[in-house]
């Protein structure tokens, strides 16, 4: 004979099923990577490299040379031989999203990954 | 099969239901960039499905594509660059170049001409003294600032008339504002919630993101490249414009000359701000406006705030690294 009442072990059974479901629908938010990478796509190649290891990268692509600087949790450009420049004047790049971009060697530079209180910085 | 079994079977059908209901109707974000009129368009869409985000991102490059080729100087046979080849002609407009020129010359005029339309013979000297690494004479920067003025520019009959042959236009200081202005029109009447486009110094927002949290902007310290003077937070179709001494210049002889040309001394402006930073509903108001303050400074830069009519809200950084945010501003504006 069954009990029409529900009892304790159903209020049990019941709990944890409310627990996998609610993780399985934050799981996504809580395995989420706090750190940033700077992922370098080149005309031959994409790499990722970890934002906060300092390190001078030297890229050629498309028959230009860059010299790409990782400091401080910032990426920048601090040389490059192609004639526009525009990678050169980006500046520093270190929030989530940000990119440099090198047309005429065809190499782009974002950071992705970690968190932001913001959705852009402007200037 | 009782009460308690069936409260299982209840919930052992929530397991799986709640999380892929969620991520059902939980709009993703999609990033694309893109590269016209000389700069990085960073693009950012929240839909619903791949499929939205594709179509979003495909406007944006029939429409920036459409648009550089009218409004840039270097693309032969463009708008601009047919107009700075005649001599005194009339050209008609279409209705995006219309508004475009017709917010260059209010700013142009309410500003005295701190925003001038007409600077391109200005900003090709600087690019040929950069490429020749020698400074510009002072006879070379009159001959050419005698051919700089907004007043040889007028509308008439949805047709731009130019009454000086030696007239050409640079649209650096408007062309991006307005062309975002234009792109988030056109994105908002798609199927995604909402986005965020970068456009140079030019950002605007439409729609609301996933979670319904306001954009937030941080706005670059300009005296120090790792920070930031605060955040900002903008509103569905507000576009904010920043003109620093900071972002771009040319390099002679070791020496940094910023892009911020004053059209009465030929020199980069030096007003005492090192950015202004404009928000409006308008981008090509935002962009010129930026341009407008920078090179009118603190004091005259309030002045036209609180005078005209004109709906724009500012923060100016003062080269001594005061922080000047308008009333209508500072609501939505936390600083550091």
């Amino acid at each position: 004979m069954f009990s029409t009442k529900p009892n304790l072990r159903d209020g049990l059974v019941a709990l944890v099923v409310l627990f996998f479901a609610l993780l399985l629908l934050f799981l996504p938010m809580l395995v989420r990577s706090e750190g940033k990478t700077l992922v370098i796509t080149t005309a031959d190649s994409t790499k990722e490299y970890d934002l906060s290891i300092s390190r001078t990268l030297e890229i050629e692509s498309n028959g230009h040379h860059l010299t790409i600087v990782i400091e401080n949790g910032a990426a920048y450009v601090s040389d490059t031989d192609c004639k526009d420049k525009v990678c050169l004047h980006t500046g520093k790049i270190r929030e989530s999203g940000e990119v440099i971009l090198c047309v005429p060697a065809g190499v782009r530079i974002l950071v992705k990954g970690g968190k932001s209180n913001v959705d852009f910085v402007a200037g | 099969m009782k009460c308690g079994i069936r409260i299982f079977c209840f919930l052992l059908c929530l397991l799986f239901l709640i999380p892929s209901f969620a991520s059902c109707n939980r709009e993703k974000r999609y990033a694309k960039e893109f590269f016209f009129m000389d700069t990085l368009i960073g693009v950012t869409l929240y839909a619903k499905t791949k499929a939205a985000a594709d179509e979003g991102f495909s406007l944006c490059q029939t429409l920036l594509s459409e648009l550089d080729d009218r409004w840039s100087k270097e693309k032969s046979g463009s708008l601009v660059d047919r107009i700075n080849r005649a001599g005194t002609e009339s050209f008609e407009l279409d209705e995006d170049s219309e508004t475009l020129f017709a917010t260059a010359l209010a700013v142009s005029q309410m500003s005295g001409g701190a925003f001038d339309v007409t600077v391109a013979p200005l900003v090709d000297l600087w690019a040929d003294a950069e490429e020749k690494q020698e400074l510009p004479t002072k006879e070379e920067l009159l001959e050419v600032l005698a051919c700089v003025g907004y007043q040889r520019l007028t509308l008439q009959d949805h047709a731009l008339v130019k009454t000086d042959p030696n007239t050409q236009i640079d649209l650096g200081g408007i062309g991006k504002g307005a062309a975002i202005s234009i792109l988030i029109a056109k994105l908002s009447g798609l199927e995604l919630s909402g986005g965020l486009v970068s456009f140079g110094s030019n950002i605007a927002v439409f729609g609301k993101k996933p979670d319904g949290s306001p954009f937030r902007v941080a706005i670059r310290d300009p005296f120090d490249e790792q920070g930031t003077i605060g955040t900002l937070t903008l509103s569905e179709g507000e576009v904010l414009s920043v003109s620093g001494d900071y972002e771009r210049y040319v390099e002679i002889d070791g020496v940094k000359y910023h892009h911020i040309l004053d059209s009465k001394t030929g020199y980069p402006a030096e007003s005492g701000l090192s950015s202004a930073v404009v928000v409006a509903r308008d981008g090509a108001l935002a962009d010129a406006l930026s341009t407008a303050l920078f090179c009118m400074g603190l004091e005259e830069s309030l002045k036209l705030y609180e005078a005209s009519n004109c709906p724009f809200e500012a923060i100016l950084v003062g080269k001594d690294g005061s922080i000047h945010p308008t009333d209508g501003i500072k609501p939505n504006f936390q600083s550091e």
